[in-house]
């Protein structure tokens, strides 16, 4: 049975790798690959190679009784978990293929455990390379593999105990009573051994941490945990090799516990696994657009009449999704809001006003920018249903233009609501310098007004052009697991958005600067000063957002569906 | 005689192509109005990649698609005005409730007695005591039946199922061949793809059989069978449609 659970487990594993190494023939996950794997050596790889040096590291047998501690933590804390069912997780083909099978339960989890040692050396490998430059390949490994022994162990050693009639509860206080007891002991132990004393060079402190691991309980303690932490960061390769066999040793130990407990745990694992199932669609269905209901029971903001522009219908829809999916963002930014202005009023302070005042410009200033992720209530929302919208009668340009509007007036609003704030309390507080005096002046309002909606409409049109010119960029397949391809993609998504709005706002800046020295220098004063100022900008902005949903509008109604999304069906 | 006006649905020489995958090749057929044509083939026929092209949800790579006169290509509002697209797959807005989606569906048709229409047809569908329900809350056979009521609220000229019996109960499928029978009496031209023979040769007139995207066989239901049985005899569709597929895979 081993040698056919082996062979199944190195095939797929075969073929899985085969097939990512394939995929990597599409350029989009080449270059996603590329950009993914250099960005995580420079966020963890270099910082640990690179840096390492400078600063003392914890080394030695003293990483390995920290790790052990940790180690220890997680062994003990595993027996207060609440879940007493014993299941086990399974994928529903396994579920569907070994559990009729005439298999005792012992080959099942001997299954399960083969089975994740490719994930247990996949894990080991990141750490060895990304994670600690001491670490030993072969040690991680085996303190993975064991460890998710100990804990399918202790899964079922939680059912029987609810046998047993030792509950949740009771675990609970047995466990905490236990971690008390060795705490207290440990250190009254630690103090009476080894007095604090005014000792304050790094080879002072760290022999004050370091001798307590050697002697008394915590030594007995950590015993056990010593051989997993002695494995992935052994100082010596002796060390490394008597915990290795150690581990081995415990692994098999662990496995014939878990096999004679005789737990039934097949049922409890068919629903934990569906339980997983659901919980992993709820997710992809999150990535794939549609972010989860949080009041499902507000009803449209509007009634909508029996006839008449069919977009109105449109931005209906999104402005009952946009309540429905983010009032929970929009109580709390209002909340912040109410919040800060009482705090400005509640102190009462000049000083106050004006710092309060420049927090609400600053995010006037970046929530355009966030803004459009958050409120994704609009083509992206309604991509996973492209087929059905193409089918309704509405020409493409108008159907952009309809699914853009509701997160266009509710980020518009709340910008437009931070602005005006920011520059209220600017007014009320104490100022100095020019840019302040103008913060705090009717014209700025004006000027956020003019210009706020088209700037939130450039960046909206960029966010829903992404994923109907590039969709393979943003689209993943269902069934297409995350990955470092992903974190990659995800970048280079990023920048071209990015670069995207880089590109759109030249035209309004070359525009901008003239228009404004002409309104400085001719109507100073002026009550046409912030009009002559900013709408040949708006004006420019608002141009390209025409171009820009014609250009997106004839792309939806070229785009082939089928064939964009990667579904061909016949 | 015969006018384009008698026809809901004409099709003309239509070919999709993907890359180099000939999904549908040169198929011609025509739906009149109380017409019920049955789509069928093996997997991977085309089948549904036809259904999506007169639907307007993808462009074919050749030929003409005209609804109840307007050419698809050209004049796509006034087409689509008439049609009604329901997938094998129920899409459903998430975040809209039963009634939200009804609602939503007769302002896009521009439906003017959308309430007085609205009660019939969730009775009809037995959604009644669903109204304000969201499709997470439905079942899949519900959320089949949602997506037909959203087809049906326009009373469409035109009516496109791909695998309409799909998740529902025996009752619902009896209700939803009535509705399909009710609706091409009333004058609807009606195309349907199914794997269900005996549903296709219960409630279709004409039938299409293809295969590797080409049409194989075109005409009445007693038409394919009196050709396979050359006039001796009588034989069912299923055994029609099996004659057929394996001639040509033969071939």
């Amino acid at each position: 049975m081993i040698a056919t659970f082996v062979e199944f487990t190195l095939r797929a594993t075969r073929n899985k790798i085969m097939q990512r190494v394939r995929r990597l023939r599409d350029p989009r996950y080449l270059i996603g690959a590329v950009v993914g794997l250099a960005y995580l050596w420079f966020a963890f790889f270099r910082n640990t190679r690179g840096f390492s040096a400078k600063r003392p590291q914890l080394t030695g047998d003293l990483m390995v009784d920290i790790l052990g501690l940790v180690v220890l933590a997680m062994m003990v804390l595993a027996w207060a978990l609440p879940q007493d069912s014993g299941g086990l997780q399974f994928s529903e083909a396994e579920i569907a293929h070994l559990f009729p099978a005439p298999l005792r339960r012992r080959d099942l989890l001997l299954y399960k455990i083969i089975r994740a040692q490719p994930q247990a050396l996949g894990s080991a490998i990141a750490f060895f390379i990304f994670g600690w430059r001491r670490s030993w390949l072969i040690g991680v490994w085996a303190a993975v593999s064991v460890l998710s022994i100990y804990f399918i162990f202790v899964a079922l050693g939680r059912a029987r105990l609810k046998l047993m009639h030792i509950g949740f509860i009771a675990r609970l206080v047995i466990v905490s009573v236990l971690l008390t007891a060795v705490a207290n002991f440990a250190i009254k132990d630690i103090i009476k051994r080894h007095p604090i004393r005014k000792t304050a060079t790094y080879a002072d402190v760290r022999s004050l941490i370091d001798k307590p691991f050697r002697t008394g309980a915590l030594n007995a303690a950590l015993f056990v945990p010593r051989l997993f932490s002695g494995a992935a960061v052994a100082p010596t390769p002796a060390t490394l090799a008597t915990s290795v066999a150690g581990l081995a040793g415990l692994g098999f130990l662990f496995f014939i516990l878990a096999a004679r407990m005789n737990v039934s745990f097949e049922e409890a694992s068919i629903v934990s696994s569906a339980k997983r199932a659901a919980r992993i669609e709820r997710m992809r269905s999150r990535r794939s657009g549609t972010p989860e209901i949080s009041v499902r029971r507000f009803g449209p903001l509007f009634r909508l009449a029996e006839t008449g522009p069919a977009e109105v219908a449109i931005f209906w829809k999104n402005v009952i999704a946009l309540v429905r999916t983010g009032f929970g963002i929009i109580v709390l930014l209002l909340a912040l809001t109410v919040l800060l202005i009482g705090a400005a009023i509640w102190t009462h302070e000049q000083t106050a006003y004006a710092v309060i005042g420049m927090l609400f410009i600053f995010m006037a200033s970046f929530f355009p920018i966030a803004a459009p992720q958050i409120f994704a209530n609009d083509l992206r929302l309604d991509l996973a249903r492209s087929e059905v919208l193409k089918s309704y009668p509405v020409v493409g340009d108008r159907l952009v233009a309809a699914e853009l509007a509701a997160p266009l007036f509710a980020i518009g609003a709340l910008d437009a609501l931070f602005a005006v704030c920011g520059s209220v309390l600017i007014r009320l507080g104490e100022r100095s310098g020019k840019l302040a005096n103008f913060l705090a002046t009717p014209q700025f309002i004006v000027t956020v007004l003019i210009l706020t909606l088209p700037v939130c409409a450039v960046l909206l049109l960029i966010r829903n052009a992404m994923p109907l010119y590039f969709p393979a960029w943003t689209i993943r397949p269902a069934d297409d697991p995350r990955s470092f391809v992903t974190i990659g993609q995800r970048i280079v998504v990023l920048l071209a958005n990015l670069l995207g709005l880089g590109i759109a706002m030249i035209p309004a800046a070359l525009v901008f600067l003239p228009s404004l020295w002409i309104a400085w220098k001719f109507f100073s004063g002026n009550a046409i000063f912030v009009a002559v100022a900013t709408f040949p900008a708006a004006g420019v902005i608002v141009a390209e957002v025409w171009l820009g949903i014609k250009a997106l509008g004839a792309r939806f109604d070229a785009m082939d569906v089928s064939n964009e999304f990667d579904i061909v069906m016949v | 005689m015969i006018s384009a006006m008698d026809y809901g649905i004409e099709v003309t020489n239509l070919s999709k192509i993907y890359g180099t995958f000939v999904a549908v090749k040169d198929f011609s057929f025509a739906v009149k109005r109380g017409e019920v044509l049955g789509l069928v083939g093996p997997n991977g026929a085309g089948k549904t990649t036809t259904l999506r092209a007169l639907a307007g949800i993808h462009p074919p790579t050749e030929g003409t698609i005209r609804i109840c006169g307007s050419d698809l290509r050209g004049e796509p509002v006034a087409a689509k005005q008439h049609l009604a697209f329901m997938p094998d797959e129920p899409r459903l807005f998430d975040y809209l409730t039963v009634e939200e989606h009804l609602q939503f569906v007769a302002r896009i048709y521009q439906v003017k007695d959308f309430r007085s229409r609205m009660d019939p047809l969730l009775e009809e569908l037995e959604l009644a005591d669903k109204r304000k329900a969201l499709p997470s809350e439905l079942s899949r056979g519900m959320k089949q039946k949602l997506m037909i009521a959203c087809g049906f609220i326009h009373n469409p000229d035109v009516l496109i199922f791909d695998e309409p019996l799909t998740g529902l109960d025996p009752l619902g499928i009896r209700r939803m061949k009535q509705s399909i029978v009710q609706r091409s009496k009333d004058g609807a031209s009606v195309i349907l793809s199914s794997h269900l023979l005996h549903l296709v040769e219960e409630l279709c007139d004409t039938v299409a059989i293809i295969q590797h995207g080409t049409r194989l066989a075109y005409g009445t239901v007693d038409e394919l069978k009196w050709q396979i049985a050359h006039g001796q005899g009588d034989v069912s569709l299923e055994e029609a449609f099996l004659r057929i597929t394996e001639e040509k895979a033969s071939a």
